[in-house]
């Protein structure tokens, strides 16, 4: 098991798979546990399907969140694609308010993510093993959002990619990402 | 790093724990920068080089301040900033237009942390630790590495995934004693003390407030919403959950940490609050001969047609701050700085008057 910081929520990966189906698709999962400071307490699912999909979701609220966070159960989802190297490749687009009465996923800048990291984002990335570049840079297969940020990592670690699903989901809703008219 | 000056990382998120790496991470820095100061000056000025630099700024400036030594943060500051003949700057980063406005932030954070006990957290510790390891990485000091692991393990307590393996002493004077008691919080925007109120309160996307115990609707309790500026506030901050004590003190998380965001009640008593411990808006001014300016866009405030309030606040604050000292407006528009001789309230400011968009919410028509 590791325990890893972002900004103000702490994830825990139990480094174990386990299968699982979900809406009539089997698969294997690893289950992460997430917790903030504000009280979110929920369980985070890379999901690995029999038909080849990688999904990074939360999957279950352990209490009552906080209303803030309480569309995450519907929308957040990270889908990761698998590149030539078999590396894999995930778009890194944060929830923030646009034309819906939630927030949902938009490009982000680096500095937007330091903002929420309250660190640089970069090194952060890079010390844990991820490649981070413009969709465009880092898939060879990219049709849309070319130039927005993602990451890629060997599939061995891809676990690691719930740390960047938890800066752009949970932190951009608790530091309100978007709507920074004050600072605090 | 000075070996014999190691820095502190801390085990855990207390008053404490933050002041002290707080204290080691600005010393060392001071430290590193003197002595490098030192080294360059000596060889290029003599031993006497400060000695002689205090000289030429007395000569000019009967107020000048008597610094006792270079390894002084805030003598490092006000000489590298204040006079552009500085030697230090030719020792300092060039065209780095961040560097200066963020030495001069870093000492008003020093002079309230040391005034005030508000700033004493994790949050406010690592906004401190960005700007130090920003100034130690542009002017490549040895500091700047050995940050890294210190803010590393910042970020764990205020995460909540580091445990310290060092025992805390178990409290066990408690035998169940009666509930807690309702602690006086400092102001609207200070970070919250004790524990927090059992009424619990939901402010929904529409607007109405929901008591969630009670399953009713409350939003009455709060009187006209129109002139309730504490309503005003917690909807500009977004906020949805909201826990009330039994003094009327109204505490929310605000970006992941609990403060205190105003009084309950239709006419809540305003009782007297500390105007340093309140929310702040987030750009930051000083003064510069007879200009008063926004200190990120280096824009001037137009002082034609002030009101009265702001004009008075305005004239008083250029008699009793420091040019270039930083100033900061609250969120009900007290215009405070953090300078070297202490906290300093300078007086109210209005929003009509100020600089457009600075203000989160309008101050209210007397």
């Amino acid at each position: 098991m590791s325990i890893f910081a972002v900004s103000n929520a702490s994830v825990t990966l139990p480094g174990e798979i386990q299968p699982f189906t979900s809406g009539g698709k089997s698969g294997s999962a690893e289950i992460c546990g997430i917790s903030t400071t504000d009280g979110l307490k929920a369980e985070v699912s890379i999901q690995t399907f029999d038909d080849g999909a990688i999904h990074v979701r939360l999957t279950n609220f352990l209490q009552t969140p906080p209303p803030l966070y309480a569309h995450l159960i519907r929308n957040g989802t990270m889908t990761v694609q698998v590149r030539d190297d078999g590396k894999w490749v995930a778009l890194l687009r944060a929830l923030r308010p646009g034309g819906k009465d939630h927030p949902t996923l938009n490009k982000v800048s680096i500095e937007e993510l330091d903002k929420l990291l309250g660190a640089n984002t970069k090194e952060w990335l890079i010390g844990e093993g991820f490649e981070l570049g413009t969709w465009a840079d880092l898939n060879s297969k990219a049709v849309k959002h070319k130039d927005s940020l993602a990451v890629a990592i060997e599939p061995s670690r891809g676990n690691l990619l719930v740390l960047p699903w938890a800066l752009t989901r949970v932190i951009a809703l608790m530091k309100k990402l978007g709507e920074e008219t004050y600072e605090f | 790093m000075i070996d014999s000056y190691p820095l502190h990382i801390p085990e855990d998120s207390t008053p404490g724990q933050c002041l002290a790496t707080f204290s080691t991470s600005i010393t060392a820095l001071a430290i590193e920068l003197g002595t490098f100061f030192n080294l360059q000056l000596s060889s290029k000025h003599g031993v006497h080089w400060f000695e002689d630099l205090k000289y030429q700024r007395k000569f000019h400036d009967s107020k000048y301040h008597q610094y006792k030594g270079f390894y002084d943060l805030s003598w490092i500051v006000n000489e590298a900033d204040l006079y552009t003949d500085s030697p230090l700057r030719a020792l300092l980063p060039k065209n780095e237009y961040q560097f200066y406005p963020a030495m001069r932030s870093l000492l008003s954070m020093r002079n309230q942390w040391y005034h005030d006990y508000n700033p004493h957290n994790m949050t406010e510790l690592r906004k401190a630790l960005n700007l130090v390891k920003y100034i130690s990485e542009k002017a490549s000091l040895a500091l700047s590495d050995d940050l890294v692991p210190i803010m590393k393990r910042v970020n764990e307590i205020i995460s909540g995934s580091y445990k310290s393996p060092v025992t805390q002493p178990v409290r066990v004077e408690k035998v169940e004693a009666e509930k807690p008691k309702p602690m006086r919080q400092a102001a609207v925007g200070a970070a919250w003390l004790g524990p927090i109120g059992e009424r619990k309160i939901q402010l929904t996307a529409s607007g109405s407030l929901i008591d969630l115990t009670r399953a009713e609707n409350v939003t009455s309790e709060l009187g006209d919403l129109e002139v309730n500026r504490y309503f005003k506030l917690w909807k500009k901050l977004g906020l949805d959950w909201l826990w009330v004590d039994q003094l009327g003190s109204v505490g929310a998380n605000v970006h992941g940490s609990m403060r205190m965001v105003g009084y309950w009640g239709e006419n809540p008593d305003d009782l007297e609050q500390d105007p340093f411990a309140k929310f702040l808006l987030s750009n930051t001014y000083a003064y510069a001969g007879d200009l008063f300016y926004e200190r990120e866009q280096n824009e001037s405030l137009d002082e034609h047609f002030l009101g009265q309030i702001t004009k008075s606040t305005l004239q008083r604050g250029k008699g009793i701050v420091q040019e270039g000292d930083v100033l900061r407006v609250t969120w009900d528009g007290d215009l405070i700085c953090f300078s070297d001789q202490g906290p300093l309230y300078i007086g109210e400011v209005e929003s009509e008057d100020w600089f457009s968009g600075h203000f989160l919410l309008p101050t209210p028509k007397a």
